[in-house]
């Protein structure tokens, strides 16, 4: 796989969780909104080109934050809990 | 003031005043006193006045009294009341059918003699820390109308901040009864994830809704809180637990082990916070820092969970009526929407090992302290707030110390603390809330603390500056 850019920012170090958004990416300046502008076509949303933007810089924040979820140190094999209990 | 609940019971029970003198004198307060504020959405007076007359009726038969007679309390917005329409803060819920019963929670404060006043103004769907409002207006603070009630249960606080009512219920889903507790100087209490059931309320984050009471004092969320407690197979959620009564007046074991959160809870808490928490910790004896050092990601983890869970409940009507929704909740819930599932369960992933380093912090302590906002109330329209020199927007930051403990479901009393130092002038000091951070199920322990503390001078519910009687 050729190195990605996300947001012109290197995270080949994250392909876990990109690696799904290649076929949508690839061959894009701005893979985030590439990928923002083809997941609300599947959903069903229809935005103007400026409310796409706008929506894709929130989606951006989202990313973001994701960033420090996905740097979390876990074992492979932790698991997710579909029905939390403290 | 209307007095606490605790006091309008004591009241009611020896005959020194009536349920229905209490229910005019509250409506006179809110007709004075919510116009500046705006903490209402609807009030509910008939009901009230037929709850109020049952109260008196069964004391003029000499028969026993529920243990909140007469007690005159209101709802956040989100909560069923019969033949209303659940607002949830937002327009596009407007057009709904009027709910066919009341939420689990408002049946069970009834039951125990509660009179409902009204519903309460909040952030438009529970997303945000402010109750700017787009479409009801803005909650102000009673200590400063300049300055935000906070959120998103912000009505519910400013209502018993400004002397309204004694108890109000919210809901909190990442800081929304901690966050407005803690910037209107009122106690609330956020249970442990489960403890209380959501059912007859709007939802917004399955995961996190949680559940709870305002206060004017412990003594008041305790009442409401028996009150409110049991099992309900109407929340999937909501544990098969017995009645764990805490009482009016819960006693807290000297040897109790607090400790101090550092790290994360200290690098975002301004100034104000700071003095707050150490007040707190000095009269507690509280003298050992720990750290959760997974704080950062469990926010994060919230965020995300939040932003997908959220996201996916509003979408099919996003997609047909996105007009409707205001401009601070839209594009956050389309964007949410589009998270991908790899995002949720690595985030649900995190969310299990930060609980995990929780319950190894509680093996060495029973009681955790955290200022509940990094700062005393923003002005209205402040959209960015500097802590520590590092600024963060006001409608999510004001979350930041709040956010990574109901990630977790840990229960929390939040206690309000007046330090000084930040408030307009002189005498008009504004407050910053405490929060005192229990193991699952411990909420006696969190109320015990902030009786004592209570007790003490150092946490007070005041009536704000120039309020009377």
């Amino acid at each position: 796989m050729p190195q990605l850019t996300w947001d012109k920012r290197d995270l080949t170090q994250d392909e876990r969780r990109i690696c799904h958004h290649w076929a949508v990416t690839q061959g894009n300046d701005n893979p985030l909104e590439a990928y923002v502008r083809e997941a609300l076509t599947l959903q069903g949303y229809r935005f103007d080109e400026a409310k796409i933007a706008e929506i894709a810089a929130q989606f951006a924040r989202l990313e973001a934050i994701a960033r420090t979820v996905f740097d979390w140190p876990l074992p492979f094999a932790s698991e997710a809990a579909p029905v939390f209990r403290p | 003031m209307i007095g606490s609940a605790a006091d309008i019971v004591r009241q009611i029970g020896r005959g020194e005043r009536s349920a229905a003198s209490v229910l005019a004198e509250t409506k006179d307060l809110i007709r004075t006193r919510n116009p500046d504020l705006n903490c209402f959405t609807a009030t509910t007076f008939e009901r009230a006045e037929r709850e109020a007359a049952a109260i008196d009726a069964l004391r003029a038969q000499g028969k026993t009294l529920p243990p909140l007679a007469g007690v005159p309390y209101a709802v956040k917005n989100l909560f069923d009341i019969e033949g209303m329409v659940t607002l949830a803060g937002a327009k596009v819920n407007a057009a709904n059918p009027p709910a066919a019963a009341d939420a689990t929670l408002v049946a069970r404060m009834r039951r125990a003699g509660a009179v409902l006043v009204g519903a309460l103004n909040m952030e438009e769907l529970a997303y945000g820390f402010t109750t700017e409002n787009p479409h009801y207006g803005t909650t102000r603070n009673p200590h400063d109308h300049s300055r935000g009630a906070g959120g998103s249960s912000g009505g519910s606080a400013a209502a018993v901040g400004a002397g309204m009512v004694p108890i109000t219920l919210g809901s909190d889903t990442s800081g929304s009864i901690r966050v407005p507790a803690s910037l209107c100087g009122v106690f609330g209490l956020k249970p442990t994830y489960g403890r209380l059931s959501r059912s007859g309320t709007f939802p917004f984050v399955n995961s996190f809704d949680h559940v709870g009471p305002f206060g004017t004092g412990v003594a008041d969320l305790a009442l409401s809180y028996d009150a409110m407690q049991g099992p309900d197979p109407k929340d999937p959620a909501c544990a098969q637990r017995a009645v764990e009564a805490v009482g009016a007046a819960p006693i807290l074991n000297p040897g109790l082990r607090i400790g101090i959160l550092g790290g994360w809870f200290q690098e975002w808490a301004g100034p104000a916070a700071r003095r707050a928490v150490q007040l707190v910790a000095d009269a507690l004896g509280a003298t050992q820092r720990c750290e959760l050092t997974g704080a950062e990601a469990a926010r994060a983890a919230a965020y995300i969970v939040t932003g997908a869970e959220g996201g996916a409940l509003h979408r099919p009507r996003l997609i047909e009526r996105y007009a409707e929704f205001g401009p601070a909740a839209r594009d956050r819930l389309v964007a949410g929407s589009l998270i991908p599932a790899d995002w949720v369960v690595q985030a649900q992933r995190v969310r299990q090992s930060v609980h995990r380093e929780a319950m190894e912090l509680f093996q060495r302590f029973d009681l955790l302290l955290a200022a509940a906002s990094p700062v005393v109330a923003p002005r209205v329209g402040e959209e960015t707030l500097l802590i520590n020199d590092r600024s963060i927007p006001t409608k999510a930051g004001l979350g930041v110390l709040t956010q990574p403990i109901s990630c977790i479901g840990l229960p929390v009393c939040t206690v309000p603390v007046w330090p000084g130092g930040d408030g307009p002038s002189r005498g008009q000091d504004l407050p910053v809330g405490v929060q005192l951070i229990g193991a699952p199920w411990r909420e006696d322990l969190c109320l015990s603390a902030g009786n004592v503390l209570e007790r003490a001078g150092v946490a007070a519910f005041r009536l704000p500056y120039g309020a009377t009687g």
